[in-house]
This record gives structure tokens, sequence and C-alpha cells, in this order.
């Protein structure tokens, strides 16, 4: 670790604070390969300082945030030169954590070969815990959501078909009363009988459009 | 000459290639729905549900464009996506440029794709957990405001954002489809660029592609990684330039 200061106090100070930090620091360059790493870091990762010698950064992470490194954070690395927030897991032979990674891409000299990768690691254990029980819980609602769409939909059908069977008897048979024999005011109270059956029919075609669509 | 990005950015990471080739072709980029600054509303589950609608995209491109004997250069499943496109419409290809391509990234008994399954569960959960660079809110802005320039700034921090829903999918047919059976349909000359140590796509995919594409060039890169466009764009560009210039087509 470069840190030159005019007093070696100073300087002391400074390494000091870098060891002992309440987070993970760590500086690679972007072939992966570890530069520097703190103690708060390596007693995290249970890593003396002659194993980082030849590991690269993704080897500190399981599989999938492996893959999640090479697919997304890598491209922002190189192109955009920062990262925030980003959460993976840790893992290395003896142990095993959530962290937080946001990382700073620094020039060398000027050139890009020389570009190093400035991280800091946030334990997020008890976070993530909240975190994962609000996911659970999003995931859940979203899945009652979909099963509360797919009853509705399978009553409004089942019972639009119950409701329309002696529904159509109910107009077959005013179609048939109409062609008997009827006095006048038989006649009107068929036909006020006949809209009200009519308009009952629209309501409930109307509701097994809705539920299907 | 059009860009393709592959899973995971947008048009972005062609910076590099395109100042090599921006003098002596006209270039083309452009970012898949539900990257980059794509219009979200355009995406519908169905016809995204597989690379062919993805390649019907680049096709209407082309078309709208009224672009002929391209040059295709996509990165990783993009590659897949273009070879589909080609297959579909020959007719608008000059030739294929494949960046660490791979038509199945599954493991299966003959074939090494480099990964299984619980690999990559492991990384759908792991995108779950990061909505990088992403919210809801950011949505509208995402969705294009011409009027509005001062959004601008937020969607330069907003590199490579991209919606988690539409990700979430893109991912599942990027990694879970089989496309090795459309590599034998492909007639139009291409050139397989695949790294030395890449945890997406072994050697052996590259191999697998040349043995089975008629009318492939197989370069193993000494670049190491997915993104060689990026980490080692010298010999991507040397490697690019040279089979242009040497093939016949």
């Amino acid at each position: 670790m470069d840190m030159k200061a005019n007093q070696t106090g100073q300087t002391s100070d400074f390494a000091f604070l870098y060891n002992n930090a309440a987070c993970g620091l760590i500086s690679f360059d972007l072939s992966g390969k570890i530069h520097e790493m703190n103690q708060t870091l390596r007693r995290w990762t249970g890593l003396e300082d002659s194993q980082t010698d030849n590991l690269i950064f993704p080897d500190l992470l399981e599989k999938g945030s492996q893959l999640y490194f090479q697919l997304f954070v890598y491209p922002l690395l190189k192109m955009h030169k920062e990262v925030k927030e980003i959460n993976f897991q840790i893992e290395t032979e003896s142990e095993s954590f959530q962290c937080l990674f946001s990382a700073k891409v620094i020039m060398g000299s000027g050139q890009d070969d020389n570009m190093l990768v400035h991280a800091v690691i946030f334990k997020v254990v008890d976070r993530k815990k909240f975190e994962d029980e609000l996911r659970l819980k999003k995931k859940k609602a979203e899945l009652e959501t979909l099963q509360k769409d797919e009853t509705l939909k399978k009553v409004a059908s089942d019972q639009s078909h119950l409701v329309r069977a002696p529904l159509a008897n109910v107009l077959g048979l005013i179609a048939l009363l109409e062609q008997t024999e009827m006095t006048g005011e038989s006649k009107e109270l068929l036909s006020m009988l006949k809209e009200s059956a009519n308009q009952l029919d629209t309501v409930i075609r109307n509701i097994v459009i809705t539920a299907n669509t | 000459m059009i860009f393709a990005h592959g899973f995971g950015c947008d048009q972005n990471v062609w910076r590099y290639l395109i100042k090599a080739f921006e003098n002596n072709y006209r270039i083309i980029v452009f970012d898949f729905v539900g990257s980059g600054q794509s219009d979200l509303s355009a995406y519908n589950s169905q016809r995204y549900s597989s690379l062919e609608g993805y390649a019907s995209d680049v096709l209407e491109i082309l078309e709208r464009l009224n672009l002929k004997n391209v040059i295709f250069i996509g990165h990783s499943v993009a590659c897949m996506i273009g070879l589909k496109a080609a297959v579909t419409r020959p007719e608008y290809f000059q030739s294929l440029i494949f960046v660490a391509p791979s038509p199945c990234y599954m493991i299966d008994d003959s074939y090494n794709g480099g990964m299984e399954r619980a690999h990559l569960d492991a990384l759908f959960d792991v995108m779950d957990s990061n909505y990088l660079g992403w919210s809801s809110s950011m949505a509208p802005l995402i969705m294009g405001n011409p009027e509005r320039p001062e959004l601008g700034e937020e969607l330069t921090a907003n590199f490579c954002a991209t919606d988690p829903d539409i990700a979430r999918e893109f991912a599942r047919v990027t990694f879970l489809s089989d496309n090795r059976a459309d590599l034998k349909m492909l007639k139009t000359p291409s050139l397989t660029l695949q790294c030395s140590s890449d945890m997406l796509a072994p050697v052996e995919v590259g191999h697998y592609i040349h043995e089975n594409t008629a009318k492939n060039t197989l370069v193993i890169l000494s670049a190491t990684g997915h993104c060689p466009h990026m980490s080692h764009p010298d010999e991507t560009i040397r490697t690019i330039s040279s089979y242009i210039k040497n093939d016949k087509f």
C-alpha cells in the first residue's frame, strides 16, 4: 500500500485505519488480480496474505455472483469506471457471507492496463434477511394475485354458464308464450318480462367477456 | 456494420470497436428491448420468449434502413440472434462475427456448454437481488423524453441499466435455450472469436461451433474473460480486420 505522508506518525495512522476499517477494502486490476486487501476483509474471508497472491477477485465469489460479475459488473467497471451497491455472495474455503460491493476505477499512469479497481465491501447479513423477507412477501403477493385472478375468472365463467342455461329456457318459453292467444294486459306483462330477461342476458354476457379479458 | 450487444449491458460496450471501424464503415448500434435506452413499452413476453423475437428486431432494423452486405458483429447471446436472422434472411448479410458465442450454455452428456443448471439458478438469484441502476421511478425516463434534455444526465448515470423484469425473462431465454440445431442452417460466412478462458463459454464451445457451421473460421484469442471487445480491444479489432480483409465472400 503506497501511503506517502510527511510524517511517519500519519502514515501509520492511515495504515491502521485502512487495515481496521469497519468495511472490507480491496484493490484489484481489471484482469481481477488482487493488489491490496485490508485486514478486515482478510478476517472476514479467512484469507492469509500469501493466499491472495494467486487469486483473482472473482475467486472470492460464489458461482452465481461470479457470473453476475462477468455479465453485469465487469462491463460497468471497464466502460463506466464505477459501480454501486452490488449484492454479492462472498464464498471462500472457510467463510461465506452476503455483501454490498461498491467500486471506483482509478487510472494509474494514464494507461488502460494500469487501471485499479478500488472497492468497498460491507457485510449485509441482517439487512439481507430483511430484504429476503421483503422479496418473499412480494413473491407471495404476486402469486396470490395471480391465483385470485384465475379463481375469479373460473367463478365468473362457471357461474355465468350455470345462470345462462335456465335464462335461455326462460327466453325460449317467452318466445313460445308470445305465439299464444293473450289479453292486452298479459301481452304487456310478457313484454316487460322479456325486456328484463334480455337485460339479465346482456349483464351475464358482459361478465363473461370481462372475466375472459 | 451492425453491432449487437450481449446480455447484461447495452451499446456502450462497443466504444472501442466503433472507434476502430467508423472511418471505413457505416456503423449501426442499437439496444435490445429492455436494455439501455430502449422503449420498454415495446416489450412483449410472448414475442421475446425465444431468440427469434430478437432476431426479427435485427431484421426490422436492416429492412428499415434498407441495408445490404451487412457485417453483423454480435457478442455472447447476440451471436445466436444474428445467426437466426441470417438463416431467415441471408440476403442482408455479408458475414457474421461472433464474439464469445455459445449455441447452448448448459452442459449435457456429449456437450460441454460450461454451466450446470444450479449455476444458472444461482445467477438468476443474484440478478433478483440486484436491480442494477434501475427503479420503477426511472422507467419513464428510460422510455425517452426528448423534450426534457435535463434528464440526460440521469440517463448517463443509468449506464447499462436493465429493466429487472425483462432482464429476468431475457436471462432465461439466453441461458436455457438450446440453439445448436441452428448452426447447420447458416450459409453466410462467419468468424468465431473464442476467448481462451471464459467461464460462460469454454473453448470447446468454439470448436463445436466451428465443426457444425459451414464456412466458419475459428480464432482462439489470447484474451481471457467473456468480453474481449472490452478487455482486449486491440486483439479483437486486429482479428476482425484481418478476417474482413482476407476472406473472399
